[in-house]
This record gives structure tokens, C-alpha cells and sequence, in this order.
């Protein structure tokens, strides 16, 4: 029950189980235990989940608190649904290898593209760290 | 060092795949170390995997933790055994160096990924063949568990040892196997379905089985009611209400008449008024030729509605007593009780006028629309109906309140626009009646009458009035029949 209707409020989503992407692009998954006004966040049985196309994989980090201002969205889970995506769970060293690769691919073609701007007298500035402005 | 692993021959027992330090590695010693250790594995953990079998068996001396990859534990007692670890063929030129977290991979230098690839049990620690039934050779006569059948036995396959040997975190085959060409991955598949099906099976139970609560004393606070909620924050209290009107947040305890006041109005809107609308419509309509049944018929409904309207007013609250009241200190049931009056009933009209004079005061003092006058036509007709007597008790009702003396009950219809012009057109028509020369009832002589007229003249002469709706020109009239020349002359300027 909304205590104090017309406002949104996290109280309701404490000791659920939660998906919280930050501003450096984690994606953290665990049991909300803790909120304020800024809300930042306390998770527990925290798992870091690292999606490279399909796959993912999971680390486990315990116990994590979330300065507020890093959020970018915060949503609940349905832990009682039936997991029926196609996404499939890989090994740490697998993902990691995974997500290593994939930046790697998205270098080599950063790069040839900085090259062929250059060619052609262009320079683009890179928007590289978003928090420098 | 990099090259140093590069250099390494291809051990003849692809298991061994390790570090270099490990080179002398397999051997009985090490055997027999992934024997204890394998005892320390309790499989049948439950918070790993649910429920224990039938037989518990007693955890061995340290104490195992589960055989999840999140736990710390595993890294401690590994420490002393350079297990295999599992590295993929793609790797197989890295090693040591991708471990330690040059390059790119700086995830692992992070201790949690650590804990999980060097925490994980090897195939050698988990295949059965290899495993020797060590406890029975420590004891010679019996097994140290005697309900645990050798390892060494072929089982079936359970899901926890899927999970273990399959799952996620499994120990890898060894590395002639490429990633591409995946043995294990239908395995894997089929893990998870079972997982989910499994999972649905348990939905009811597991509804109890929910994560341990935390109760910290700032959530047990919420199951008070409070209208402004407190956080305290690190830079101060903040406190947040509704965003409609703070002040509505902090008045809470108003809460109540707020509701009842607009359950009235509903009322008003959504029920009365459309019935009052039906009898203002047939009113119109009357003048139209009707046949006579149709004219005693729409009569009769007429009627009806008229009755409702009047007994829904009368009786909102079965357990409140203010009858009309609440309808009364609207400006929408001013208004409709405005148009309803023409309608009623003599006597139900009185009542009308009994109740408003009764609750002067109160009315008065909730009519901050100043909506009253908008009464006054209606009861202005009815008071013209009074009988002298009636008009007496009227006038009675508007000085005799309950918790106000005479002199406040006048003093405030005095300063109210409403008020004032109600008292002067009782007067008025109390002066019509005398003058009239109708043989009036025996109160016109009684010591009550003159009273009343004496008290409320008074009370006039000496108070400041304010502007009345309607002056009535016979009021003075009526003064001089019972008031001496000075006091007359007093409120003639008065008035």
C-alpha cells in the first residue's frame, strides 16, 4: 500500500530480487536490502551478469552497495517466471573470452574508420568518457 | 615467463594442463590429496542442491561449504594441491599470463573470477574411477561412512551431479576439445530445462522458502500510517507528502470529513440532481395538455421523486442525527435544496426552514462561498405560509441554539448578509400577519411573543448590521407596536 499517494517510492522493492544497470554499463543482479533518499542502493547475493550476444555469465560478488547517481535504471525480477530465453549461461573464462573478443572486434573497426576519416581530412572527436563534459 | 608456457610440452595426460610449477605434479601424493578433498565434498550440501538423502552423512572436520561457484571457500584448502586447471585450447598459448590478468583481461586480476576458476573441482576430483575409497583404508573393519557406498561404484546421473560435471561453472574437458564442437552443451541445455521444470514443480513450496527478510527498524517503521514520511538521510531529514498539497498531508487527521464531504457531493451530483431535474421537467410539462390519467400519473411520479430527494436529504447518515446538515454546508446542496423547496410539502418545507434556523450559526460559519442567500427566495415564500404561531417558533429556533447564548445566536445572524435578511423577513411577515386584522391565536398575547420581538428589536438597535439582501419597509411597523419611540428611533438609524 502507497503510504503517501501520487509518489513513487522504492520501499515497496526491498527484499526483491533486482536488475540494476549502472552508468559504466554493469549489470548487477540481486536481493534489494537497502535504500535512502538518494537511492543508493545495498544489494545482496549480488551476481555481476556479463551478456555478450547470447551468452552470459555470471560472477558472484556478494554484498554491494550502489552509489545512487551510477544508476541508470533499476527494475524488478519475476523470480517465480519460467526461464525461457534464449540466452544461454557460459563459464566465466568463456564470457570474459567472449566480451575480450567483441571489443576487440569493435577496435579494429574504430580504428579503420579513424583511418579512412583521415584519409579523407575528417576528425571526429570521440565522445569516449561521457562523465567529462 | 609468457614464453617460458609456450615452451611447454604437451603433457602425454591431458588432465595435467597446469602450471609449470606443477610439472612433477601427478603422482600418488597428489592422488591421495584429491581423495581427502573429495571427501570434503558434500555433494548432497543442501543448500547447494535441496533436500538430503535419507541417510545424512556427517560432514567431515572443517566443515564444507557449498560447492557453489560463489563460494570463498574453496580457494583456502586447494591451496596446498596445484590442481589442473582447466584452460581451453584457444588459451592454451597464454596460460598463466591470461590468469594473471595482463592485456585485456583485467577481469582477472578481479578475486571473484579467481576464487571461481581456481575454486572449481577438477574431472579427476569428480570421476568415480579415479577416487579411491580412502576412508576404508584408514580403518581396515568398516567404512567411516558406512551408509556411503564406495565412490569408486557407478551412480546415476542426479541433476546435482549434472550440474557439477555439466554445468556452468564444470570443470572443462581437456583441451583437444575445441570450443566450437561443444559436447557438453546439449547436456548443458537439458540441465536448464530441468532446472525450470523442476522449479515450476516446486512453485508452491518455494513460495515459503523465501529469502531470509530483513527487518531493519526504517522498514518496520512503514507499517505506521504516517501522512509525511521521514527519511533520515545523510544530509538532514527530508520528508516527502503528496505532490497535490503538502499542507492536505499534514492536516491528515481532517482526512475524515474531507471523505464524508465528498461522498455528499457524489450524492448531490450523480443521484439528486438528475432526480430534481426530472421534476423540474415535468413541472414544464404540466402546462402542456395532458390527458387526465396521464396528468394524475406524472402527478404521482412527481410526487415520488420529490419524497426521495427530501428523504435522502433528510437521512444521509443512519448513525449521524444532523439531518440535512451535511447538504446543507454545500453550496451544490444550498442549491438543490433551493430548487427542491417549491416542491415540497407545507410541513416538509417548515421543517426545512426549522432546520436552517436551528443551525444558524453553524451554517453561518461554514458558508465561506457565501452560498446562503441563494436559499433565500425559496424560504422567503415559505416563511410568507407561517402561520403566527409557526413564525413564533421559528423565531424561537433562530434565537435558542445550543451552545450560544440569545444574544450571540442574534449578534451573529446580525453580521451575516443570510442571517440578517432571514430575521428581517420573519419579522416582516410577523407584522403582515398582525396587521392583517385576522383573528391570530392566543400567543400573540403571550409573554413569550413579545419577548422574543423585544429581545431580537434589541439586539438590532445595538448591534452593527450589515447589509441585508431584502429590507422589508413594515419592519418598523412592527417595532412601534412593541418598542418605545427612543429605541425605535434607535434602530430606525440603524437600519
Amino acid at each position: 500500500m502507497n503510504y503517501v499517494p501520487g509518489t513513487a517510492s522504492l520501499i515497496d522493492d526491498i527484499d526483491k530480487k533486482h536488475l540494476v544497470l549502472l552508468r559504466d554499463g554493469r549489470t548487477l543482479i540481486g536481493y534489494l536490502r537497502s535504500i535512502d533518499q538518494f537511492a543508493n542502493l545495498v544489494f545482496h547475493q549480488t551476481v555481476e551478469r556479463i551478456h555478450v550476444g547470447k551468452k552470459f555469465g555470471d560472477i558472484p560478488r556478494g554484498i554491494f552497495i550502489v552509489r545512487g547517481e551510477n544508476v541508470v535504471l533499476l527494475g524488478e525480477m519475476d523470480v517465480d517466471k519460467p526461464c525461457d530465453t534464449i540466452l544461454q549461461q557460459v563459464s566465466i573464462e568463456e564470457i570474459l573470452e567472449e566480451q575480450r573478443l567483441q571489443q576487440q572486434a569493435k577496435q579494429e573497426t574504430e580504428k579503420v574508420k579513424m583511418q579512412v576519416l583521415k584519409d579523407r581530412g575528417l576528425s571526429i572527436p570521440k565522445a569516449d568518457n561521457l562523465d567529462e563534459y | 615467463e609468457p614464453d617460458k608456457v609456450s615452451e611447454a610440452p604437451w603433457p602425454e595426460n591431458g588432465d595435467a594442463w597446469s602450471d609449470v610449477e606443477n610439472e612433477a605434479g601427478m603422482d600418488c601424493e597428489l592422488l591421495q590429496a584429491m581423495a581427502e578433498e573429495d571427501e570434503e565434498i558434500n555433494v548432497y550440501n543442501e543448500e547447494t542442491f535441496g533436500m538430503l538423502p535419507s541417510t545424512p552423512s556427517p560432514p567431515p572436520a572443517p566443515g564444507p561449504k557449498p560447492l557453489s561457484p560463489s563460494s570463498p571457500r574453496f580457494s583456502p584448502p586447494r591451496q596446498r594441491l596445484q590442481r589442473p586447471t582447466r584452460v581451453p585450447t584457444w588459451q592454451r598459448g597464454r596460460g598463466p599470463r591470461w590468469r594473471r590478468g595482463q592485456g585485456r583481461g583485467q577481469m582477472f586480476e578481479d578475486p571473484a573470477v579467481m576464487r571461481i576458476v581456481e575454486g572449481r573441482p577438477s574431472l579427476m576430483s569428480l570421476d568415480s574411477a579415479i577416487v579411491d575409497c580412502g576412508p576404508a583404508t584408514y580403518t581396515g573393519s568398516f567404512p567411516f561412512a558406512p551408509s556411503r557406498p564406495c565412490p569408486s561404484t557407478p551412480r546415476p546421473l542426479t541433476p546435482k551431479i549434472i550440474q557439477l560435471r555439466f554445468g556452468a561453472n564444470s570443470p572443462r574437458p581437456s583441451p583437444v576439445y575445441s570450443p566450437t564442437v561443444n559436447p557438453v552443451q546439449p547436456l548443458q541445455e537439458y540441465y536448464r530445462r530441468l532446472e525450470a521444470k523442476m522449479a515450476e514443480e516446486e512453485l508452491g513450496i518455494r513460495s515459503k522458502k523465501e529469502p531470509p527478510k530483513l527487518t531493519t527498524p526504517y522498514i518496520t517503521k512503514t507499517d505506521a500510517y504516517a501522512p509525511v514520511f521521514h527519511i533520515e538521510g545523510s544530509l538532514g531529514q527530508v520528508a516527502v507528502s503528496t505532490c497535490y498539497s503538502p499542507r492536505r498531508a499534514i492536516g491528515a487527521e481532517l482526512k475524515d470529513t474531507r471523505q464524508q464531504r465528498l461522498e455528499i457531493l457524489s450524492k448531490i451530483e450523480k443521484q439528486l440532481f438528475m432526480v430534481l431535474l426530472e421534476v423540474e421537467e415535468s413541472e414544464r410539462t404540466k402546462t402542456s395538455i395532458l390527458s387526465e390519467a396521464e396528468e394524475r400519473r406524472l402527478l404521482e411520479k412527481t410526487q415520488r421523486n420529490v419524497e426521495h430527494i427530501y428523504s435522502q436529504l433528510q437521512h444521509h447518515n443512519s448513525d449521524s442525527g444532523a439531518e440535512f446538515l451535511p447538504f446543507l454546508s454545500v453550496v451544490k446542496g444550498k442549491k438543490l435544496l433551493a430548487r427542491l423547496l417549491p416542491f415540497l410539502k407545507s410541513d416538509s418545507a417548515r421543517n426545512i426552514l426549522h432546520i436552517v434556523a436551528s443551525n444558524l450559526p453553524t451554517l453561518m460559519s461554514r458558508d465561506t462561498e457565501e452560498a446562503l442567500p441563494v436559499l433565500y427566495p425559496s424560504l422567503r415564500n415559505v416563511i410568507g405560509g407561517l402561520t403566527f404561531s409557526q413564525l413564533i417558533d421559528v423565531l424561537k429556533d433562530l434565537t435558542s441554539s445550543e451552545s450560544l447564548s440569545t444574544y450571540e445566536c442574534l449578534s451573529l445572524a446580525c453580521q451575516n448578509k443570510f442571517g440578517l435578511t432571514l430575521l428581517y423577513a420573519l419579522l416582516s411577515h410577523g407584522e403582515k400577519l398582525l396587521s392583517s386584522g385576522v383573528p391570530l391565536e392566543p400567543s400573540i398575547g403571550d409573554f413569550e411573543t413579545t419577548d422574543i420581538i423585544f429581545q431580537v428589536a434589541g439586539q438590532l438597535s445595538q448591534c452593527s448590521l450589515v447589509e441585508p439582501l431584502l429590507l422589508p419597509s413594515n419592519l418598523l411597523t412592527l417595532f412601534c407596536r412593541y418598542l418605545d419611540k427612543r429605541t425605535v428611533h434607535q434602530l430606525k438609524s440603524n437600519l
